[in-house]
């Protein structure tokens, strides 16, 4: 049988050839189906890159964050849960800042409320308040390298 | 051609073949199972491509819209954050740049270029943001990714947007938020802290513990007031992208002849209302927090941080025998999150208009 006569053969009753048009069609849009499937775009990861520090064995580490208070982080060492980690501009200690409810009594204007946020970020080190920052991806490649 | 099939309704031949010759025009159950099935496959595959055209389309909207608002003759800065030829990588400088797109401005001697807005670390040295094709119409627009500690954008030149309270403005952009933290900056013209309290032309940032706690809010420095809207209504972390804008309009002068405005907020098109204005609730700082300081020491325009005064944050880098601003200037409360547009118009638009910048953006 050449490839003629397999045509007449399914083309030439009705049954075969609905059969043959449906098989067709449902290779098409399988084929299509799964093309879809694998190329689809991929969306970039959420939240930002972040210098974060673990709770418990203080390992320091970089990873993406989107709600560091969702403890949904840990950490890569120990498995620990982690903080967003700050670094203390007067002697250079890096911690994590713990949740605190503000006052809300005492804070009218822009510098009180500011002042407030200077306190629950304060360095358990050395006390200082106002230099004190969320560690930044430079600093933790200057101090840890490709880590 | 189909087979009769058996009747079911005996042995009648009369009948038997009337039903048969009426069946045979007829499908079977298999075969419309399969017809609706595929039919269902490819509704299934054509719909994502549909919704995706209706992006498309919006997109193409929003860039036509914006491009209008490069031509107007108040348009200062437009960052549409698509760069030349829909990629975010300017010719000038691949990656480094948000490119101004506004070309109508009617102000004597401005030159678009100089209000490009450069991309920067505050540690120096390479800039962490990521672009990303995640802004509001999906993979068809650019968003920046402010990483909530280094990242900033800074626009160097202040000349023409040195707004006082004798003009209006209005500044529109739409961020997205990580997750919201207090102090998130989303714009500032300011010297935070500056030995006469909190020197700022204008800024918006987030403060959650204003008013009641735990709901969303947002201050605004505009000039010599301090302002707070205690609720806005409106859950950041899980709003997506939200449009916001901050516009002054100048009312003329009070009986001691000094300036007088209405600031109002826009949060998705809809404005705040009344704010509480905290610099009344501690008049000692009247007459400090203001925006000449900022204008004299050519303080520049900061996206997703606040320009905070050294010698009051950072004494200890501070050197007082050094009258540069970059000595005098600091960067602090980074903002965490995404932005794709930013305008700011040397006039303080109409409701309508806000509006009408908030629906041609929204997805």
């Amino acid at each position: 049988m050449d490839i003629k006569e397999i045509g007449l053969y399914i083309w030439t009753d009705g049954k075969r050839r609905n059969i043959a048009i449906m098989s067709i069609l449902i290779l098409i849009s399988g084929s299509i189906l799964i093309y879809n499937l694998t190329h689809q775009p991929k969306p970039p990861p959420p939240g930002a890159i972040r210098v974060v520090i673990c709770k418990k064995c203080k390992y320091v580490d970089l990873q993406r964050i989107i709600d560091i208070s969702s403890g949904i982080y840990k950490c890569r060492e120990c498995g620990g849960p982690v903080g967003l980690a700050w670094k203390c501009g007067s002697c250079k200690y890096e911690y994590y800042i713990l949740d605190s409810k503000p006052d809300l009594a005492k804070m009218k204007n822009t510098m009180q409320k500011f002042q407030f946020t200077t306190r629950t970020s304060r360095c358990p080190n050395c006390n200082e308040e106002k230099n004190v920052n969320p560690m930044t991806v430079s600093e933790f490649k200057n101090e840890y390298g490709d880590r | 051609m189909r087979k009769p099939q058996q009747s079911f309704r005996g042995p009648d031949s009369e009948s038997e073949s009337s039903c048969s010759k009426f069946r045979t025009a007829r499908f079977t159950l298999v075969e419309i199972m399969m017809t609706m099935i595929i039919i269902a496959i490819m509704a299934a595959l054509l719909l994502p491509y549909l919704k995706e055209a209706k992006t498309q389309a919006k997109y193409v909207r929003w860039l036509q819209f914006n491009r209008s608002a490069s031509n107007d003759p108040d348009c200062l800065i437009n960052f549409n954050f698509q760069g030349n030829s829909n990629n975010p990588l300017s010719a000038e400088s691949p990656g480094d740049v948000l490119v101004n797109s506004s070309i109508g401005t009617s102000s004597e001697g401005f030159t678009p270029k100089l209000y490009n807005g450069y991309l920067r670390n505050k540690n120096g040295g390479a800039h962490n943001f990521e672009w990303v094709r995640a802004g509001r119409f999906g993979r068809f627009k650019w968003a920046l990714q402010f990483n909530g500690s280094d990242t900033y954008v800074l626009i160097p030149t202040t000349n023409a947007i040195d707004f006082t309270p004798y003009t209006g403005f209005t500044i529109l952009c739409w961020v997205k938020f990580d997750k919201l933290g207090f102090g998130d900056t989303i714009f500032s013209k300011s010297l935070w802290g500056t030995a006469s309290d909190a020197a700022a032309q204008y800024d918006m940032y987030y403060n959650p513990y204003a008013g009641s706690f735990g709901q969303g809010s947002f201050d605004i420095d505009v000039f010599t007031t301090c302002g707070t809207w205690t609720n806005t209504d409106v859950d950041f972390d899980k709003a997506g992208w939200v449009h916001f804008a901050l516009r002054y309009k100048a009312t003329g002068m009070d009986a001691q002849g000094k300036p007088t405005g209405e600031i109002t907020a826009f949060i998705n098109g809809q404005p705040l209302g009344d704010y509480v204005d905290t610099t009344n609730e501690n008049p000692q700082t009247a007459t400090a927090t203001g925006y000449q300081p900022c204008i004299d020491m050519r303080v520049p325009f900061i996206l997703g941080a606040a320009g905070v005064y050294r010698k009051y944050w950072d004494p200890d880098t501070y050197d007082p025998n050094d009258p540069s601003l970059a000595n005098e200037m600091a960067i602090k409360f980074n903002f965490q999150g995404k932005m794709d547009e930013l305008l700011v118009y040397k006039r303080a638009l109409k409701d309508s208009e806000i509006v009408q910048h908030y629906d041609m953006g929204k997805e």
